[in-house]
């Protein structure tokens, strides 16, 4: 029988370091692409509420149990991340779609991160503007992404497609490579 | 340049990709005739000052929005969403 299971997106190495700074490759994890349909929101949410406790994340909002994730990504679209129950019960207020396989996640992590992301990404990634627990969509160079934070700004996480994960690697790891030079000649 | 995305606050231009004049946003009926469509496609006052057109949050929330903005001046002066307009729409 065909295996459907799912592979890493990009091969080699699962973290890339230069400097202080750390990319780390994520592991294929369950992600659905949730848009509501016109005036479904009220009983998508109900839905929500009761299968995961949760409800459906306003613009740049990203809600969360410990199991799960909604994270927004667009105008009536949210990922919901982590999980494995059925999700037939959505199905009749929102179109689904299983996005486990087509995005790729990575996480940026250390202190020189926003001088990292200024160098790729058009947003203003500084905490006090971009602040914990938010989510937008983007640019990193010419690639289309999505960048997230948790509670703890000392990382980022950043979803491409995963058609660009290798040239986000490299433009990330460039980026970083570029950062860190500049700090050790500073010094 | 700047473009307050009504859904995401204002954002650099690269995320947006425009569209054109806002007439598009106003597409005859399949029935209104040649002059009707020919206006639609083609004829433009092109004047110099305040415009309205559409673009879209392409690498962004992905809404397509009316932008005013003046072509003298290059002020951007308001984004709306064009489903707003309650109308349909082209693109």
């Amino acid at each position: 029988m065909t295996d459907l299971s799912l592979t890493p997106p990009v091969t080699g190495p699962s973290d890339i370091s230069y400097g202080a700074m750390q990319i780390r490759i994520d592991a294929p994890q369950n992600i659905t692409a949730i848009l509501p349909y016109p005036n479904c929101l009220d009983a998508l949410d109900t839905i929500l509420k009761s299968d995961f406790g949760l409800r459906f994340p306003a613009p740049s909002e990203v809600v969360s149990t410990d199991a799960v994730r909604l994270i927004w990504n667009g105008l009536d679209h949210a990922l919901l991340l982590g999980a494995s129950a059925p999700l037939a019960a959505l199905a009749p207020y929102a179109l689904l779609a299983d996005q486990s396989g087509a995005l790729a996640r990575f996480t940026l992590t250390g202190p020189d991160l926003v001088d990292v992301l200024a160098r790729l990404c058009p947003l203003d990634m500084r905490p006090s503007v971009f602040g914990p627990q938010r989510a937008a969509g983007s640019l990193l160079g010419h690639i289309d992404a999505l960048f997230v934070t948790s509670d703890d700004r000392d990382h980022i996480e950043i979803f491409v497609m995963r058609s660009m994960a290798q040239s986000a690697l490299v433009e990330l790891a460039h980026a970083m490579q570029g950062v860190a030079a500049r700090k050790s000649a500073a010094l | 340049m700047r473009i307050p995305c009504p859904i995401c606050g204002e954002r650099d231009s690269r995320e947006f990709r425009p569209k054109g004049d806002i007439t598009y946003a106003d597409r005859p009926a399949a029935e209104a005739g040649n002059a009707a469509w020919h206006s639609y496609l083609h004829l433009r006052d092109n004047q110099p000052g305040e415009i309205v057109e559409i673009w879209r949050h392409a690498h962004g929330c992905g809404a397509w929005i009316s932008v005013t903005r003046n072509t003298v001046s290059h002020a951007v002066l308001g984004a709306k969403l064009l489903r707003d307009r309650g109308q349909d729409h082209a693109g």
